[in-house]
């Protein structure tokens, strides 16, 4: 039995998508066999990031209506013969399915894969308990903002209704020289509020505004400073022991951050 | 007049008080409106203690309202008469207390409403809120909305490691905080003095 793993963050726009379009990138890479779902009905964005628009022919809600078997729905990705996309549907609303259907299909994908990862919609409404339903862990993807805080905090509180304890924090796009000019929340600050595992840190990083562009995951660029997070973060996830921050008592964050990312004095 | 149900934090458990002089129509109604108010606050599943003296027919029907709300009920069976022997210290451990003791941290959009005193063994998040008829205790950082002595309590307190609230609230009184909010160093109480709020290190 494979492992469901839901990336969720509240607010819009934090990296939810390129988090898990990168995340399976990074498991295929190890020789995992994994399945992107995305469950934001009405408003698919994960094909056109894994640059797969162009193979759709069924999607998430006409497996869960009977129009198709899963196996005709699930689109194996250009690249990496382990790694699938279950697409959504673009003509229809987060309505079309419920959490009952949800855990189903989460099911019977955990039992042909490794990993089966989420891509959860913004918001806490029905798009949200859909995604969440059939999850055994969730991932809260945030970035250094207070209203990205707030909201990965309220999502937080609705996980643990919802029975699902111990979320992992991915905290987006860091700028380390901000952070250094005390102009950005630092990670402890963002810890403090949250009080939650931290999963990992994904720096800012342009070449992933060109990767979305492309439909290529910038994971697979070993020059993007985001790429050696995110195999980081993936082989966390995947159970190895992967130092996150060194600490030392007489050096601030910037060079915890420094040796982290791999760019420091050694 | 007096709530026609409450849940009190017993012994680490939740007990369901019951008045016995209200209408068990209205029991019922107001225990549905505070479970539905509560916000996902109670675990699912949670156990709830039922009062005892109750028929067979009401306990059918409170068991009802909690399991619309994902809670389960539990019958507390009354121990008769005095207890024999002193104390060792392992009973002591479970004291009773007419707080509610909340033993987690409350997040954003998290919602604890109650009439007595509120313990809470964990932060108070940002868009998080208590209300609390008497003091308000927090073991960890106020961030979020207290609000303590809510039925005007004048003489009610907020007593937190951290107070970092931008807003607090003391019977009829709010207090923002001034947009130059030190850092506190040491467990802080806020308590009404002369008309106003103000936040003063705990004694």
């Amino acid at each position: 039995m494979g492992e469901v793993i839901v990336i969720t963050s509240g607010k819009g726009g934090v990296g939810k998508t390129t988090t898990t379009a990168n995340l399976g990138t990074g498991f295929a890479l190890i020789g995992k066999k994994v399945v992107l779902v995305d469950a934001d009905i009405g408003l698919r964005n994960l094909d056109v990031v894994m640059g797969l628009e162009n193979r759709i022919v069924y999607d998430l809600v006409d497996v869960t209506e009977g129009n198709c078997r899963l196996k005709q729905a699930l689109i194996r990705d250009k690249r990496y013969e382990t790694l699938y996309l279950l697409p959504a549907a673009q003509t229809r609303d987060k309505n079309a399915v419920n959490p009952e259907q949800m855990k189903q299909l989460c099911r019977e994908l955990s039992e042909d894969f490794d990993y089966v990862l989420i891509d959860c919609p913004a918001g806490i409404e029905q798009g949200f308990k859909n995604a969440i339903a059939g999850a055994d862990r969730a991932v809260i993807v945030t970035t250094p903002e207070v209203s990205a805080v707030r909201d990965a905090d309220r999502i937080i509180g609705l996980l643990e209704a919802e029975g699902k304890h111990n979320p992992k924090l991915i905290v987006n796009r860091i700028r380390p020289s901000m952070v250094k000019r005390g102009d950005m929340m630092d990670i402890d600050d963002i810890i403090d509020i949250l009080a939650v595992d931290l999963l990992g840190i994904i720096p800012e990083d342009e070449y992933i505004v060109i990767s979305t562009n492309r439909g290529e995951p910038a994971v697979v660029n070993p020059a993007s400073a985001a790429s050696t997070a995110y195999k980081n973060i993936v082989r966390r996830l995947n159970g190895e022991n992967v130092p996150l921050i060194k600490f030392d008592a007489n050096n601030g964050i910037v060079s915890k951050l420094k040796r982290f990312f791999g760019f420091g004095e050694g | 007049m007096r709530e026609a149900v409450v849940f009190k934090g017993i012994k680490g458990q939740l007990q369901l008080v019951v008045n016995e002089f209200a209408e068990f129509s209205d029991v019922l109604m107001q225990l549905d409106a505070k479970l539905a108010s509560a916000n996902d606050f109670f675990n699912k599943h949670a156990v709830v203690n039922l009062p005892p003296k109750l028929t067979d027919d009401q306990r059918r029907r409170l068991k009802g309202v909690l399991s619309v709300h994902g809670l389960s009920a539990k019958e507390v069976v009354e121990r008769k008469g005095p207890m024999k022997g002193k104390k060792s210290y392992s009973e002591l451990d479970g004291y009773e207390t007419e707080a509610l003791i909340v033993n987690k941290t409350l997040r954003s959009g998290q919602k604890v409403v109650y009439d007595g005193s509120v313990v809470i063994i964990g932060d108070l998040n940002p868009g998080a809120e208590v209300v609390a008829g008497k003091d308000i205790i927090i073991l960890g950082a106020c961030r979020g909305m207290a609000h303590a002595g809510a039925y005007g309590n004048q003489g009610a307190t907020i007593t937190a490691n951290r107070i970092l609230a931008i807003q607090l609230r003391i019977a009829g009184l709010i207090a923002r905080a001034p947009d130059d909010l030190d850092k506190p160093v040491r467990v802080e109480t806020a308590r009404i003095k002369d008309g106003t709020v103000v936040i003063e290190p705990s004694r």
